[in-house]
């Protein structure tokens, strides 16, 4: 009985100490910000997920100071409280806010793309951990990283369409180049970039898309490239899938990086 | 070092390269080549001739006037994608018809694979 028996007395202390302990917010919160392994980001971003129970948000930067915040608890993705990223995607600007009712939530495949762009030729990436103010406002049980895994499988292939493979690597380079100019059912439908560059764009591309009209079932997807020395000079690009054409003028130093985003799909 | 001495050197220090061929543009033939596994002639020859188009042939000539580049000095570097295979080509800055055809199996990493060729390029063209 309470009171008359010290032992169960100091056992019940003991257990009420552990749990006034276990109801106040955990102390032991990284400070500072962590590196994770670049060689996989996708895979070490989701590893923080997983690993993620108590409610935390997970402030996620790489070296091009593009930063993604989710927050997550239970190892699940219950929103995004901030992104950005310098891809101007039409899309991506609805995700910062939304919370994640649940997997069905048709925005989970837009936030795999967000991702997939986030880290897109990184070197450097970081996370910082940081108590969510409130977290009893949490209503919503989030998607995890299985469904996550689900919702990228079930997306088509990368490259399956010709047009949103282009929309795609033209939302993906911006930053990347000097100009360019996007080229669709035979017409210049987009241009962007510096003037000197441009106009050398534009004529070009009149005289692809006089000769796409002899090879208009031209199959699949090819990409030619010119260039100077790698030091300085200035690269053009010409990429085609199916009747989409883009033209590029960018530095010598991007050449790779948009070598390997366009073989990205 | 013998040319294929270079070649074989450019591919052990990138395993990712699957043929390297020392071209001579202007007599539009390969003369040296190293691969892990040897290419028939015929595919050398139209290695040969897209390279020989992409760095001295009508494109170049034509984006190197509509993109005010020197022809004489310009284009250094071309790259063809068709599918999933990569060609990388260099032109030699020290002799106009000496080339190099690369058939690489990924992007990655390809900024250190286009310093090291050109290096290699180079010390062929000096005749090292």
């Amino acid at each position: 009985m309470p009171g008359n028996d010290p032992h169960h007395d100091a056992q019940v202390a003991r257990l009420s100490a552990r749990l006034a302990a276990l109801r106040r917010p955990s102390a032991v919160v990284a400070k500072a910000r962590r590196t994770l392994e670049a060689a996989n980001p996708l895979a070490a971003i989701a590893n923080e997920i997983d690993e993620t129970l108590l409610p935390r948000c997970l402030n996620f930067k790489n070296d091009r100071g593009e930063t993604m915040g989710l927050d997550v608890a239970s190892g699940r993705v219950l929103s995004v409280a901030h992104m950005a990223l310098q891809a101007d995607a039409h899309d991506f600007g609805s995700l910062p806010g939304h919370a994640f009712f649940d997997a069905d939530d048709p925005k989970c495949a837009t936030l795999i793309r967000a991702m997939q762009v986030f880290c897109q030729d990184i070197s450097e990436l970081t996370v910082k951990a940081t108590i969510v103010p409130e977290p009893q406002g949490f209503t919503n049980i989030g998607v995890s990283l299985q469904t996550l895994e689900q919702q990228v499988m079930a997306l088509p292939p990368a490259g399956a369409d010709p047009q949103e493979r282009m929309a795609r690597f033209w939302t993906a380079s911006r930053g990347l180049v000097l100009a360019a100019v996007r080229c669709s059912g035979g017409e210049i439908a987009e241009t962007t970039g510096a003037p000197t560059e441009l106009d050398h764009l534009l004529a070009l591309a009149r005289d692809e898309l006089a000769e796409a009209d002899a090879e208009a079932d031209a199959p699949g997807c090819r990409a030619l490239a010119w260039g100077g020395g790698m030091e300085s000079s200035v690269f053009y690009m010409v990429l085609g899938c199916a009747n989409e054409i883009a033209l590029i003028a960018l530095p010598a130093r991007n050449f790779g990086k948009l070598t390997r985003l366009w073989l990205a799909g | 070092m013998r040319i294929a001495g270079w070649l074989d050197s450019l591919r052990r220090d990138f395993p990712e390269c699957k043929l390297a061929a020392f071209a001579d543009l202007s007599a539009g033939m390969v003369l040296a080549s190293s691969a892990d596994v040897p290419m028939p002639q015929e595919r050398l020859d139209r290695l040969c001739a897209t390279a020989a188009e992409l760095l001295a042939g009508d494109s170049a000539r034509r984006i190197a006037a509509v993109c005010a580049q020197p022809l004489d000095q310009w284009p250094a570097h071309a790259m063809a994608i068709d599918g999933d295979e990569i060609g990388l080509f260099l032109r030699s800055e020290h002799e106009a018809s000496d080339a190099l055809c690369c058939l690489v199996e990924t992007a990655q990493g390809m900024e250190d694979f286009l310093i090291s060729a050109r290096q290699k390029l180079d010390a062929i063209s000096a005749g090292q």
